[in-house]
Order: C-alpha cells, then sequence, then structure tokens
C-alpha cells in the first residue's frame, strides 16, 4: 500500500542525524553541547524557584538545610559541571562561527580541551569552595 | 527577491524560508557572549555566597553591582535557554501541534520564571 505524503513526512529521519554517524569524540562533545543546554535549562528553573520561594517565605530555613542534603549536593556537582561544559563547549562554537579552527586537527584538540578545561573549572570550584 | 521564484501555491502554504532564522542565530550568539563573559562574576559570586549564613548571603546580595549582574543573568540565560530548546524542540518534534504546544510551554514558563524572579529581587532590595 502506498504512504501517504503526511505518512512519507513522519519517516523521513530527523535532523541531526545520530544513528547513522560512528561514535566519536566530535559527535560526544556536538551531543554533550545540546544535552547539558536542556539539563540547564530545567537546572535554571529548579534554582529560580528555589530563589522565589526561599525569598517569599521569608528566608525559611529549611531552604538552605536543603543544599547541606549529599543528594543536592551530587546534583549540584553535575549542574555546575554541566555548566562550565557547555561554557567551553559554547566558546567553541563561537570561535567557529568566526570561520576558525575547522581542522579535522583542531577539531580533535578543541574538543579535549573542552574536556579538561570544564573538569578543571569544576574542580577549583568544589575543592576551594 | 525572494518571492519572485516562489510560485503562487508555495507562498500561500507558507512553505520556504521562515525570514526569521537569522534573527535567531543572532540573538543566540550575543547572548552566549554575555553569558560567557558574565561566567567569571557568577564564579566569584557562588564562591563568595556559598560559606555565608543569612545575613552575610543578604549583604552581599543587596550590593547593587551583584542584584544588577544576578537579574540580568537570569533574564539573559531564560532568553538564550529558551532559543536553545526551540532548536532542539523544532529538531525532534514532528508533530505540528505538539511542537507548538511546547514551544508555547517553554516560552510563558520562561516568562513568568523571569518575572517571578524580578519580584523576589525587588523584595530582597526592600529588606
Amino acid at each position: 500500500m502506498a504512504k501517504t505524503p503526511e505518512e512519507i513526512k513522519h519517516s523521513r529521519p530527523i535532523s541531526p542525524h545520530l544513528s547513522v554517524y560512528k561514535f566519536q569524540l566530535n559527535s560526544i562533545t556536538s551531543m554533550g553541547h545540546r544535552l547539558t543546554g536542556i539539563g540547564l535549562f530545567f537546572a535554571l528553573s529548579v534554582v529560580c524557584w528555589w530563589f522565589i520561594l526561599w525569598v517569599f517565605s521569608k528566608f525559611e530555613p529549611c531552604y538552605i538545610e536543603l543544599l547541606t542534603q549529599p543528594v543536592v549536593k551530587l546534583l549540584l556537582f553535575f549542574v555546575s559541571y554541566a555548566f562550565f561544559y557547555h561554557l567551553c563547549t559554547g566558546i567553541r562554537h563561537l570561535v567557529w562561527d568566526t570561520g576558525r579552527g575547522f581542522s579535522i586537527c583542531a577539531i580533535n584538540y578543541s574538543g579535549w580541551v573542552v574536556f579538561a578545561v570544564s573538569t578543571l573549572l569544576t574542580a577549583i570550584l568544589w575543592i576551594f569552595m | 527577491m525572494k518571492s519572485k521564484f516562489r510560485s503562487g501555491l508555495s507562498k500561500a502554504k507558507g512553505l520556504g524560508s521562515s525570514g526569521s532564522g537569522a534573527h535567531h542565530w543572532w540573538h543566540q550568539r550575543v547572548t552566549a557572549l554575555m553569558l560567557a563573559l558574565m561566567a567569571a562574576w557568577l564564579f566569584c559570586f557562588s564562591w563568595s555566597v556559598a560559606s555565608q549564613e543569612l545575613s552575610g548571603m543578604l549583604y552581599i546580595l543587596q550590593k547593587p553591582y551583584n542584584i544588577i549582574m544576578l537579574s540580568l543573568f537570569i533574564l539573559v540565560s531564560f532568553y538564550h535557554a529558551s532559543l536553545g530548546m526551540q532548536v532542539v524542540i523544532e529538531d525532534y518534534v514532528t508533530c505540528r501541534a505538539l511542537r507548538l504546544a511546547l514551544l508555547l510551554c517553554i516560552q510563558l514558563f520562561s516568562i513568568l520564571t523571569v518575572v517571578s524572579f524580578l519580584a523576589a529581587v525587588l523584595h530582597v532590595m526592600n529588606l
């Protein structure tokens, strides 16, 4: 049976073709940028609503106590890593927008730099804070 | 120029470029640059606030420099985030009704959160 135009449209592969490429550093950094971006949107929302509720509850101490919970600390650790990672890959994207750094060698190099710098920044924040 | 090469039917169906992609792209980059620069402030701010008692936190928060940067950071990051979420939704959600619903949810939720956040900031300033 022939497919309707609507069915053909929906069976087409969707824009970033995740399943057709070999898994490599470049695809991981790219997917990571998107995933951390989505994660940071939700994290930002939670942090904002935490602040709003904290302020309008007349600074209820339980909001601060919540931050000392191990689970919350672990989540904050991942959020901070996601933030630094997204920051580093974001700067990398801005450099690419100027037309620089597109050779295979430069892209692999900047990919490793992203992981190194975001790990370093997260470590500085959590070890010394 | 654009309309010269398009048939009457394609124009009526609204196919082709939306005419607003460059604007979206440019705003994404400008907000990205602003946030990257403000990240240094955010790093120092979270560092200084983390070790404080409530009175110390409020003292740091009430400094004009910090409260302006915080409000600006939240405003710009929500704009940047909703632009980014729009790209992700448009890439992966093919159902038009669901796509529109999700985009509206993200944008309305962002506006609500930013306005509430600024109201909370005003409240802190009036203490």
